[in-house]
């Protein structure tokens, strides 16, 4: 199960009104996207963080930790757009020379660099806003308001609960493969994980046709209702 | 209602599963088809549904043979439906309450009916109280119920069940005899494949023993488990009321309720025989 699910569901959040909650979500989203103010991203930052810590009351640790896959992506991609390199010395604030080449960091690149920061942390706070406080029977609902295409949420539910079936049974190998020492040395790992992944997609073609039977017992036409 | 007649079973692969089955579901209203691991149990519920088709013979319901056409299949699987042993292969939902209602929404049920008959069977199934809860976030046994509860707001006349109790505790057990005992009681037929031999002795009133895709034997329950051979020779064991009878002498009783009555009887007649 995933632990971001986990906290979906039991938050002092989770219940409330999910227009609101998506309201104010999409409000973040749009204006973080539409404005260039370092300001406003800084302080949809702060607020999204505020209302998941103090009004879901999710750990502020746990919170943090959720930033550090995005967070790794961010600083590499920030970090080449920081850096520019140029046959002269021309506008860098600092520079060095490496092979006749200047590299450096220019005002602009400065700016520019700060910004996309601040503005992806904004809507990276929103997008976590939203899988933090929104169950996903409440983001249907929200979908469905938004007048979504029925395909769309359709599978979006499928999805939603094959995802954690999945889950589910790469963990249960995991640990199987873990009990039997198959992650003993390198080469034991090499192996354990080709088996893995070939169980699995063995697996999910024979969940695949078992579904499929279950959804005739159940007079299935095409349609998923939601 | 549903018999077979000869019905038999081939794979793609060349593995006979069914060898000339002759069942009628009118002998009794909850039908045990008892057998070990690979005997044909499910291979036998998939072609009573229709999904798959016999190889040779036929399947007969209401008198007439059933027809493999998606209207009359369609039809038919109204009638009839099968709770599968694994609850995670037929709950496509998060939600419980859209998943038991899944079905009711595929025939045509206005909202307000699916509505009904859905809290309806979620009351009968004891799982009212979690229907807000996302599916994977439930116990195997809540899962299972889920499963049932599905099947149930169908209303059918027939419902199979392909091993209900398997890798249950056992008041999820009891649980689960009561909702069938229910459901037997409000006049539906009722088909269950199981190797747990107390369960079967306990709930059925006909009891088929299925060996390598044949039946080799039928009769009520007692019929059935006094004979040691046969199901010793399909893999199976006697339930344990049957076994103290035959061991012990003790009369043969349905119900451990049953025996505790006539043991403290017995004891209070020796203990009278005993007064001075
Ligand atoms: N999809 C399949 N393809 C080929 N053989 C199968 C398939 N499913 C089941 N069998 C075989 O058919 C026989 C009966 O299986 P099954 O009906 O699942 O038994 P049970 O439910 O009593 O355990 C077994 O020998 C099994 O190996
Ligand atoms: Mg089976």
């Amino acid at each position: 199960m995933l632990q971001i699910d986990i906290y979906a569901n039991s938050n002092r959040l989770s219940t409330r009104n999910p227009y609101i909650k998506g309201l104010w979500a999409g409000a973040g989203l749009l204006i973080a996207i539409m404005t260039s103010n370092v300001y406003v991203h800084m302080a949809i930052t702060v607020l999204a963080a505020l209302a998941v810590v103090l009004m879901a009351g999710i750990k502020f640790t746990a919170y943090l930790k959720l930033f550090r896959i995005p967070a790794s992506f961010l600083l590499l991609s920030i970090a080449t757009i920081l850096v520019s390199v140029s046959p002269a010395r021309g506008d860098f604030l600092v520079s060095v020379k490496l092979l006749g080449f200047y590299f450096g960091i220019s005002d602009g690149s400065l700016n520019m660099a700060m910004m996309l920061l601040t503005r992806s942390l904004a809507c990276l706070s929103a997008t976590y806003f939203i899988s933090l406080t929104i169950p996903l029977n409440q983001i249907i609902l929200i979908l469905k308001k938004i007048r979504t295409p029925r395909s769309v949420i359709e599978m979006t539910v499928l999805m939603y609960r094959f995802i954690s079936v999945f889950i589910e049974e790469f963990s249960d190998m995991q640990n199987a493969l873990e009990m039997k020492s198959g992650y003993r040395n390198f080469k034991t790992s090499y192996r354990s994980v080709s088996i893995l992944a070939g169980t699995l997609f063995l697996r999910v073609m024979n969940s695949y046709k078992d579904w499929k039977t279950a959804l005739e017992v159940k007079n299935y036409n095409g349609n998923f209702y939601v | 209602m549903i018999k077979t007649n000869d019905l038999f079973y081939e794979y793609k692969d060349g593995t006979i599963a069914l060898k000339d089955i002759n069942i009628d579901l009118n002998k009794g209203s909850i039908t045990g088809i008892i057998g070990g691991n690979g005997a044909g149990k499910s291979t036998l519920f998939l072609n009573l549904m229709g999904i798959l088709r016999p190889t040779a013979g036929s399947i007969e319901f209401k008198n007439e043979n059933i027809k493999y056409s998606k209207s009359y299949l369609n039809e038919y699987r109204q009638k009839i439906s099968l709770v599968f042993q694994d609850p995670d292969k037929q709950i496509f939902y998060s939600n419980v309450f859209d998943d038991v209602a899944f079905a009711l929404r595929n025939i045509g049920y206005s909202e307000d009916e699916v509505k009904k008959k859905v809290n309806d069977s979620l009351k009968e199934t004891g799982i009212y109280e979690i229907k807000e809860r996302p599916v994977h976030f439930l116990s195997y046994g809540q899962k299972k119920r889920v499963a049932i509860a599905g099947v149930i707001a169908m209303d059918c006349d027939v419902i199979l069940l392909d091993e209900p109790t398997a890798g249950l505790d056992p008041v999820m057990t009891h649980g689960i005899a009561g909702i069938i005992r229910k459901l037997a009681a409000q006049g539906k037929k009722i088909v269950i494949s199981s190797h747990d031999m107390n369960f079967i002795y306990d709930i059925c009133n006909y009891v088929y023993i299925l060996k390598k895709g044949e039946i080799v034997k039928q009769g009520t329950g007692e019929e059935v488990f006094l004979d040691e051979p046969v199901l010793k020779e399909c893999g199976l064991e006697q339930p344990w009321l049957v076994k103290i009878h035959k061991k012990l002498g003790i009369p043969l009783f349905k119900k451990e309720e049953h025996l505790y009555k006539y043991w403290s009887e017995e004891n209070a007649d020796s203990s009278d025989r005993n007064q001075p």
